[in-house]
């Protein structure tokens, strides 16, 4: 009796350690969800140049605005200045007012604005980016939220502004950051992090940085986002730039112009070679049918024939 | 005497490879019970998949597919180009069990912190074969995969979406329930119960404290399971080649 259940339990553990390999194999990652931080941005900045063009037969405008939506708890940018200058739009989706430039048919058109985060309320600096907004009454693409200030890095897709209006061919784009970071604890010790980029453009270039960036952080495949190894002592603040380009192919970005005079961004699902395997998203159910049947056979044959 | 006892152990053999079999089926859902990720309620941080047509009101992840729904990181974030969701039809909570049911023309949502409340209109669906490979550059589109048929790993289901309206973010206002670990012991339990029961009734009598004790040990197993979740790749992957193996 003892041999046989030595025998059971011998095998039971040799499954455990089976199973036990096949879970160790097993280290995915996870949703990063920081709560908050000692440290806290104290101004942002972004010059944005554009150079856009007007595929339509008829004049278009490209249109930026101040305010995310009232919903969110918070004013985020305001328009410090535009070159050439914009016009203020007749019709508009935020109180502020949107702002935007006249383009003629076939018109490619230099823009240039500075956007700069407010401190709403009196508040801490909110960090709710504008949003650049679709030609039409209702908005559908925003500049990405900064969840979390200072630890993780946010996303802007320069071509998304031909999905606000595909009738705008984005040609270039060139994104100039400024933060300040603060230590907002002047008592406790000092602190030590990766910073990253708090806006990264998607499928861009990163160009210039100053500090120089510590790594390029590429776990998202389509952004280099920008990281820092900081310290900041209590109470202490540190300033950081970076500019990005899009296209990321352009070459020669030390003289500041693009190479590219036109580059085609249309999505087209038969040319891409991006592609995913179709995740395996089930388990076949036969197995257990028929280990059911294989319990039910085993007490059948013992009750028929012992 | 011999041919008896020759017959008890290979009657005995085949209920504890059947035990064996089963159990493995209950340590995936003992593992996604337990080790679900969880949602706080109306967390504008968390992500939601709703599908009002066949009352999916999921949270979605990007841990792994085995956690519930999973967004493919290589694909976009809604309203920057090709959304691609995953979901099991089987086990693990089976979130898009009902995908099929889907018509052209139902409306899809996905709520996306940091982008808004995005709405989709399903304008196809199609069956694919296991290695097909789909683009994730094909537009503002959603894609919602699982497998097809139902109970079997051959082929994919694909749904396809369109892109309509983003809205600002709102969380729903009856945020889907965290998947809740006492599913999991309910699981353990009733392993544990059913077993006890074969070998109680287990016409055997001399080998009955054998049958008990596979329970006990398999019980400890899900247990485990229970008390370190974690994904349960292996293990279906196992399931999966048995299967094959087996030709079922």
């Amino acid at each position: 009796m003892i041999k046989k259940a030595t025998l059971v339990v011998a095998f039971l553990f040799t499954f455990s350690i089976f199973l036990g390999a096949s879970w160790a194999a097993t280290d995915q990652q996870a949703w990063v969800q920081e709560t908050d931080s000692a440290l806290k941005f104290t101004y942002l900045e972004a010059v944005i140049h554009v150079k856009i063009k007007n595929n339509n037969d008829h004049v278009e405008y490209f249109k930026i605005s101040q305010q995310y939506y009232q919903t969110t708890p918070a004013i985020n940018w305001t328009i410090k200045w535009t070159n050439p200058a914009a016009v203020k739009m007749a019709k508009y989706i935020n109180t502020p007012g949107d702002y935007g430039w006249k383009i003629e048919p076939g018109q490619t058109k230099d823009v240039s604005f500075k956007l700069v985060a407010l401190a709403p309320n009196g508040g801490p600096l909110s960090l709710y980016p504008a949003y650049i907004a679709r030609n039409s009454s209702i908005p559908n693409q925003f500049w990405p939220i900064l969840n979390e200030p200072g630890l993780t890095a946010t996303w802007f897709f320069p071509n998304e502004i031909e999905y606000l209006n595909p009738n705008l061919d984005l040609v270039s784009w060139r994104g100039k950051f400024c933060f300040w970071i603060k230590n907002m604890d002047n008592t406790g010790p000092r602190v030590e992090g990766i910073v990253r980029a708090p806006i990264v453009p998607i499928d861009s270039k990163l160009v210039f940085s100053n500090p120089k960036v510590t790594y390029l952080d590429d776990e998202l495949p389509w952004a280099d986002t920008a990281a820092w190894d900081v310290t900041l002592y209590p109470g202490q603040q540190k300033h950081y730039s970076y500019t990005y380009y899009w296209p990321e192919n352009v070459t020669g970005h030390s003289t500041g112009k693009y190479k590219s005079p036109s580059v085609s961004t249309k999505s087209n699902a038969q040319d891409t070679a991006t592609t995913v395997p179709t995740a395996g998203t089930g388990v076949p159910y036969a197995l257990f049918a028929v280990g059911a049947i294989i319990v039910g056979s085993g007490v059948v044959y013992a009750k028929l024939f012992r | 005497m011999t041919y008896s006892v020759n017959n008890m152990k290979v009657s005995t053999v085949l209920v504890i490879a059947g035990m064996i079999i089963i159990s493995l089926y209950f340590l995936v859902e003992v593992n996604y019970y337990s080790g679900a990720v969880k949602t706080e309620k109306n967390d504008n941080n968390a992500l939601y998949l709703l599908i009002p047509a066949i009352g999916i009101e999921q949270t979605i992840n990007n841990k792994s597919v085995d956690y519930g729904v999973y967004h493919e990181p290589q694909s976009s974030r809604p309203g920057n180009g090709t959304v691609v969701l995953f979901g099991h039809r089987t086990l693990h909570g089976s979130p898009f069990l009902k995908l099929d049911q889907l018509k052209e023309g139902d409306n899809v949502t996905l709520v996306w912190s940091g982008v808004g409340n995005v709405e989709y209109r399903v304008t196809n669906s199609s069956i694919v074969s296991e290695d097909y490979r789909l683009s994730v550059e094909q537009g503002h589109v959603l894609f919602l995969i699982t497998c097809y048929p139902l109970g079997s790993t051959k082929q994919r289901l694909v749904i396809k979406a369109q892109q309509e309206h983003i809205y600002p973010y709102q969380a729903p206002g009856d945020t889907p329930e965290d998947v809740q670990n006492y599913c999991a012991l309910a699981l353990i339990a009733g392993f544990f119960v059913g077993g006890m029961v074969v070998s109680l009734f287990y016409p055997i009598q001399e080998e009955r404290y054998i049958l008990t004790l596979a329970t006990v040990a398999l019980t400890m197993f899900l247990v485990m399971g229970y008390l370190f979740p974690t994904p349960a790749v292996g293990v279906e992957s196992y399931i999966s080649n048995l299967s094959n193996y087996l030709g079922v």
